[in-house]
């Protein structure tokens, strides 16, 4: 393997690791999966770029949140007006909020999981649905006799019931 | 489980999906900023909701099919009438003691109210709605983002000047370019090419939405991730100059000329693939599936510069043509005319009229009248310096020669009809038949003036002189045995020649060429053949310099 393959290699091992993390905190800062999926594209185009610019004995979680943080910071920037849901003191705090809540993402992933195979079969596969095949809530309610408004009360339900649920695994699993 | 809190997933739902009402934005807002806890859920929720997104949540032995039967949804249906009921989160009654209860006399008291204040109340309310309405309502505050650096015949649909020097804002509307070009450059130093007919929007100065047309962007460092959405595509520049085709089917083209980018196929608020594009490629995707094909690169697609004062429109084009400059073209194949010839118009001992043996003024002819060409001469009938160049350049190694020379120089097109020149050429390349050919009769001598063609290229550096010199026969009765021989002098230094050239015989002349070089000469000279008054014929060697072109490369 070439120096380039290792590198490759290397940066895909770290970004794969990391890629959860960021994308969660980059949801919490632009609230919108469309804004979300664009910034963690970019994100990892310019963490590949800047690769040789990191630090190999830091982490590398936080060096690419760092990133992800002012491609976030200029989305809001450019877009100020726009509906914002949050003042602006609130981006400054969602900054400790996003890196605790986003370094949990691997174990509520864990948990998450049991927790699914714990639901109906038929919530499971609304959840594979959804996520898994990615078809959004419009597209769900297209293709049925439900409106979106019923599969979004759903769809809320069942989220109540996986957050509960995570919580408590992650309790007993004593990582709460 | 509280209703709040699906009412507040389901909110948080809609949020993600850009799909929330205005109030109820205003619940969530309210809510979040009710205390820590709604944070920490807040926060609890999206990364529950992106592990979901990014990790298949469910094994893949226990995914089932894509597909939505009514059976399913009977049963979540079902499920739901069966479901626990919501809890309603009423207030915590405690036990209380007995309170000692005392009997109060009240007396009524009259309230009187300030006619002023309720005005004043009124007022304030309606402003703060205002306010609010403002804040919330308003488009994005427009803030300049790029200045028009240059244009040519350019009309557009912005109220703005398409002048040099006006400042281009971000959320301005989209512009329409109905005629022209536009060169801007953003305030991080990237080009932006514009070519009509396009429409284009700056969201930002380190994005442009181009709703149709044709755009190619040089981006610099401080640009680094410069962005173009199209309406199914969005290129991400990772250090490039590249160019994007937004056509008006919805097709987008992406094509790489230098560096990499980053391309992400998909419609907005749609899944999007990426993948990155290397320089020398190109794609395309496709309007109704976004799906994404490999196709050839197309170096001259776009405008890649254009300079107004020198009337330059460069496509990427790797050469300017000598030739096509003489004919009183742009170097890039516009001339009109097919021939142009010039000479020293001495006319002494031999004969005179063209075509016919005429002694050199025995001096360097200043030439004005053909563009870049800065003089021509006739070497003398002595060996020694010979001056090629108005700069006051020498030869010092010039041959002797008769000192007399034939017939002016000759720029033409179409020069297939002399067929032994082409013959020969052909044997290592393809004739062009839109190329030109430069004809140079023994003993003449002409010299360019390189920063006359620089002038015409603003921003391009000329690199190199390419073309191909070979023997040019015409008739059968032009002796076999007579000979030439072929100089190329940079500032009067040799760079390359090729001594005694027969009939049928040519070479490559490839030379270098860097900024300080300032004069390029061609020369034909006899080769020792002396004049026979009885036998002109073997004096009539004459070279064609077959596609005389200048490489050109961006700094």
């Amino acid at each position: 393997m070439n120096r380039k393959e290792l590198k490759s290699e290397q940066f895909f091992r770290l970004y794969n690791a990391a890629q959860k993390r960021i994308y969660a905190y980059l949801l919490m800062f632009v609230h919108n999966h469309s804004d979300a999926d664009d910034l963690l594209q970019e994100t990892a185009s310019i963490l590949w770029e800047q690769f040789d610019q990191f630090n190999q004995e830091g982490s590398f979680a936080a060096w690419a949140i760092g990133i992800a943080r002012n491609k976030a910071l200029d989305l809001l920037k450019s877009r100020r007006g726009s509906r914002p849901l949050f003042d602006d003191e609130f981006y400054k705090e969602i900054s400790k909020y996003a890196e605790a809540e986003s370094e949990n993402a691997d174990k509520r992933l864990k948990a998450l999981r049991n927790c699914i195979q714990k639901m109906s079969e038929q919530n499971q596969h609304l959840i594979h649905l959804r996520f898994d095949q990615g078809i959004t809530v419009k597209k769900l309610s297209q293709t049925s006799r439900y409106s979106a408004d019923a599969i979004y009360k759903k769809m809320s339900r069942i989220y109540s019931m996986l957050h509960d649920c995570i919580n408590r695994t992650l309790f007993e699993w004593g990582q709460m | 489980m509280p209703q709040e809190r699906v009412d507040i997933n389901e909110l948080l739902l809609r949020l993600l999906d850009n799909d929330i009402s205005d109030e109820g934005l205003s619940s969530l807002r309210g809510w979040i900023n009710s205390g820590p806890r709604a944070k920490q859920y807040y926060c609890e929720f999206m990364a529950d909701y992106s592990v979901l997104a990014l990790a298949a949540a469910l094994p893949a032995e226990q995914q089932g099919d894509s597909c939505l039967d009514d059976q399913v949804w009977n049963l979540l249906s079902e499920e739901e009438k069966t479901a626990p009921a919501v809890e309603k989160a009423a207030p915590v009654k405690e036990k209380s003691k007995p309170l000692p209860v005392q009997k109060v006399m009240l007396t009524r008291t009259v309230r009187t109210i300030n006619k002023t204040a309720i005005l004043t109340a009124l007022i304030s309310s309606a402003a703060l709605c205002l306010m609010i309405m403002w804040v919330y309502l308003a488009p994005p505050k427009p803030y300049a983002v790029a200045t028009v650096w240059d244009s040519m015949d350019a009309q557009w649909s912005s109220g703005l000047p398409v002048q040099s020097g006006t400042r281009v804002s971000s959320h301005s509307g989209p512009i329409r370019l109905t005629h022209g070009l536009v060169k801007l450059i953003t305030d991080d130093q990237v080009e932006v090419l514009l070519e009509a007919p396009s429409e284009f929007e700056f969201v930002s100065g380190s994005e442009v939405i181009l709703s149709f047309g044709k755009l190619f962007a040089r981006v610099s460092e401080r640009g680094y991730g410069f962005s173009v959405t199209t309406r199914n595509s969005k290129v991400v520049d990772l250090g490039t100059e590249f160019g994007v085709v937004s056509e008006i089917d919805g097709n987008t083209q992406v094509h790489l000329y230098k560096g990499m980018a980053n391309l992400f196929a998909g419609e907005k608020h749609q899944n999007k693939t990426s993948q990155l594009i290397s320089e020398g490629s190109a794609r395309i995707v496709d309007y109704s599936n976004s799906d994404v094909q490999e196709i050839p690169l197309e170096q001259h697609l776009l405008v890649r510069n254009i300079d107004s004062s020198a009337g330059l429109v460069w496509r990427g084009q790797n050469a300017i043509r000598l030739g096509d400059l003489l004919l009183g073209g742009n170097g890039f194949g516009t001339a009109v005319r097919r021939t142009v010839e010039f000479g020293p118009d001495s006319c002494d001992v031999i004969a005179c009229g063209p075509g016919l043996y005429q002694r050199g003024p025995g001096k360097l002819v200043p030439i004005h009248n053909v563009p870049c060409i800065d003089s021509i001469f006739v070497p003398g009938s002595e060996a020694g310096p010979v001056v090629v160049s108005s700069g006051g350049h020498c030869f010092a190694e010039c041959p002797k020669t008769s000192g007399l020379y034939y017939s002016n120089i000759i720029c033409m097109k179409d020069w297939a009809f002399f067929s032994s020149l082409q013959k020969t050429f052909e044997q290592t390349r393809k004739h062009d038949a839109d190329s030109e050919l430069l004809y140079l009769h023994s003993n003449i001598g002409l010299t360019v003036d390189l920063n006359a063609v620089r002038n015409l290229v603003p921003g391009l550096r000329i690199n190199s002189f390419t073309s191909f010199a070979g023997v040019i026969r015409i008739g059968e009765n032009s002796p076999e045995y007579s000979e030439l021989d072929v100089w190329v002098l940079v500032d009067g230094r040799l760079r390359s020649s090729r001594k005694a050239l027969r009939a049928n015989q040519g070479f490559d002349i490839q030379v270098d060429i860097t900024e300080q070089d300032r004069f390029l000469t061609l020369m034909v000279t006899d080769s020792g053949t002396v004049y026979d008054k009885n036998w002109p014929a073997n004096h009539m060697d004459t070279c064609g310099f077959a596609e005389p072109v200048f490489g050109l490369a961006w700094p």
